[in-house]
């Protein structure tokens, strides 16, 4: 029987935002967010919920973000986010404070690290199974898991659609579907005015992962899944079937190059 | 203090770099280093260009800036342990952990803070202040206004990267790489798939290579908000790439701090760093959010780059004569230029040139061929001669 899992739910398009147990709501910060095609004022967040800071911040950035910080409701659980200036600003306040990094934090004792002023830390999706696992088992609080949605593969800050539109004077879109042109890998990008996001085409399920212990969190990402709440846990409870990828999940990545007859 | 800091994949690019006006370089290991693939030093290596660094008054730092896995981890203290035995003038890392482990095992480390960290503001500077950072790399994306407050509010001494390749991403937030080859980009493996093509449909395709980076026109500007060390990028570029951009900054930076720089010299050593990569350059994030202005939508717009035509092994001072070794096909009547780090860039004619075995020749069109040159001034191991290249276009066929 699988474990009983809390789920953080990314608020999208696709999202019904009611209250269900063990589900929490996760918001992302209007004006500080890449990649969402739909973001959230505080004063929009009703109910008790999370929210999110994805972007890398400049001065101005922070300097806008610490009035919205110091006048947090109550009914704000606690912040996601990327920047550890966020952290720097937060640090004080009586909420959740959780390290989403997108690549970096691979490894137990990292993740330790952050921990020990942390409430908890999302573990990287780059990395396999078996390390995944190994990272669970070693961490002192219990982590959240990236459970299902499309990957982040890449974040620029760059308009980069922007950019490829005014060059070839195409009207500008916000969102493009293309494709690797050798391998044939498809990519969503999206972009807005703070930057461009180039997510797998196909849809992450973290699913061989819901067995492990000392999970906080499975976050749960319906953006341009077509998939409600209850649809996107259900899949990630159900399992994998073929539409879906596991990511690194069953694939190392390569760290170095082997030299000929090594 | 302001330092220029040149890359070095090897003892002889770490050589050059101090020779042309370097203060510092950094090397990488042969693990935990972004450049997996390169070379790299091996401690006995790290060894001794520390000892050659510090016998010159240079600085050498060691980057330690991959992202760890669990396994990565194996030897990593007993590594930096070896590197503060060395005494290298500093680690670049970004990892907690290793910030974290330097501190609490007190290893006598100096740590600065590696662009994979990506801080862009203030805050998240303060935050790595916890773990004695000592030196903040700043983010590419970082602007001008951004490094003032930075500075300001912390006083840490900030690094910035001048001049060099871009990424497309912000560092350490792109895995294209793991994607599309598995090869780990946030542990040195990148494939820079970032200057690849994508199709899009029936449009043209997509592209989003960019440009490289070049801050000469900034330099001024960065010192008077405080940037302490002025970073070249390149640990797999030559030693012709390293002597041409260092000799450049070093004479920029010097005239600064001297107050002689016009804007005629500027504008001199502007167009010698213009020839001296495959890609263009511009200012990127100093000054704006980057547009397509600062990004190839053709990758037929790099340009393989043939002006480093030879460097001089020695000079006869009886018979005025360079020994030179050939790096790139020329023929008499070219017209170069030899230049190095204690010698003004210097007009030559090629009217004579012989073979080793003091034969009269045209071309000079074998790979590190020996070729003899009567120069009548006086020149030194290591010096470099170039096609002239500002006024090129006007006597090249």
């Amino acid at each position: 029987m699988s474990k009983a899992h809390k789920f953080l739910v990314c608020v999208t398009e696709e999202v019904t935002v009611k209250k269900v147990k063990d589900v929490y709501f996760l918001f992302p910060l209007k004006n500080f967010c890449v990649g969402f095609t739909k973001e959230y004022t505080i004063e929009e967040i009703k109910d008790e919920a999370y929210i999110y800071i994805n972007r890398m911040l400049n001065t101005k950035d922070i300097e806008n973000l610490k009035p919205i910080i110091s006048h947090l409701p109550n009914n704000i659980k606690g912040i996601v986010f990327e920047d550890l200036g966020v952290y720097e600003l937060c640090k004080n306040l009586k909420i959740e404070k959780i390290l989403y990094a997108l690549h970096a934090n691979c490894n137990s004792k990292t993740i330790n690290t952050y921990l020990e002023k942390m409430d908890s830390v999302v573990i990287s999706p780059d990395i396999t199974y078996e390390q995944t696992k190994e990272i669970l088992l070693k961490a002192r609080k219990p982590l959240v898991i990236y459970g299902l949605g499309h990957l982040n593969f890449m974040y620029s800050r760059r308009p980069l659609l922007t950019n490829y539109a005014n060059y070839y004077h195409y009207p500008v879109l916000r969102q493009l579907d293309i494709l690797e042109e050798v391998s044939k890998t498809p990519f969503i990008v999206m972009e807005n005015d703070y930057g461009t996001v180039f997510y797998d085409k196909y849809i992450y399920n973290a699913s061989i992962l819901k067995d492990l212990d000392n999970i906080k969190f499975v976050l749960i990402n319906p953006l341009k899944t077509n998939l409600d709440t209850k649809d996107a846990i259900e899949a990630f409870l159900n399992g994998n079937d073929n539409d879906y990828t596991t990511g690194f999940l069953h694939q190392k990545t390569i760290y170095k190059v082997k030299k000929k007859g090594e | 203090m302001v330092e220029l800091l040149a890359p070095a994949k090897d003892i002889e690019k770490l050589k050059i770099a101090f020779l042309y006006g370097a203060d510092a370089v950094y090397i990488g290991g042969r693990d935990f280093s972004l450049r997996a693939n390169a070379t790299n030093f091996s401690l006995e290596e790290i060894k001794e260009a520390v000892k050659y660094a510090h016998q010159h008054h240079k600085k050498v730092y060691v980057t330690v800036n991959i992202v760890f896995h669990e396994e990565d981890l194996v030897n990593l203290e007993q590594y930096l342990i070896e590197l503060a035995k060395i005494k290298v003038d500093a680690i670049i890392a970004s990892d907690i952990y290793v910030l974290d482990l330097i501190a609490k095992k007190k290893i006598d480390l100096v740590v600065h803070l590696s662009t994979q960290a990506s801080v862009t503001n203030a805050y998240a500077a303060k935050y790595y202040m916890n773990y004695n950072v000592k030196r903040i790399v700043l983010a590419r994306e970082t602007s001008l206004e951004d490094i003032k407050d930075i500075k300001k509010q912390t006083n840490l001494e900030l690094e910035c990267f001048i001049h060099g390749a871009m990424c497309t991403g912000i560092s350490g937030r792109c895995i294209l790489s793991n994607v599309i080859t598995n090869r780990d980009a946030n542990r040195g493996g990148c494939a820079q798939i970032c200057r690849f093509t994508f199709d899009n449909q029936d449009k043209v395709p997509f592209t989003m290579s960019s440009k490289d980076l070049n801050l000469i026109d900034y330099i001024k500007d960065m010192i008077d908000v405080g940037v302490n060390s002025f970073k070249v990028e390149g640990r797999m570029r030559g030693i012709y790439y390293i002597a041409t951009v260092i000799n450049c900054y070093r004479k920029i930076i010097d005239k600064i701090l001297d107050n002689t720089l016009t804007p005629d010299i500027a504008l001199y050593y502007l167009k010698i760093l213009n020839r001296c990569a495959n890609r263009d350059s511009t200012s990127q994030f100093i000054d704006k959010i980057p547009t397509e202005n600062e990004q190839y939508f053709s990758l037929r717009d790099e340009q393989s780059n043939q002006d480093f035509l030879g460097i001089v092994k020695d000079y006869d001072e009886k018979k005025h004569m360079v020994i030179l070794e050939q790096r790139n096909f020329f023929k008499l009547g070219d017209i170069g230029e030899f230049f190095g780090p204690n010698l003004q860039e210097t007009t030559y004619t090629i009217n004579k040139m012989y073979d080793e075995n003091d034969e009269e020749i045209q071309l000079a069109n074998h790979p590190r061929m020996i070729v003899k040159l009567p120069v009548d001034f006086s020149l030194q191991p290591f010096d470099m001669l170039r096609i002239k290249t500002i006024d090129k276009d006007s006597y090249l066929l």
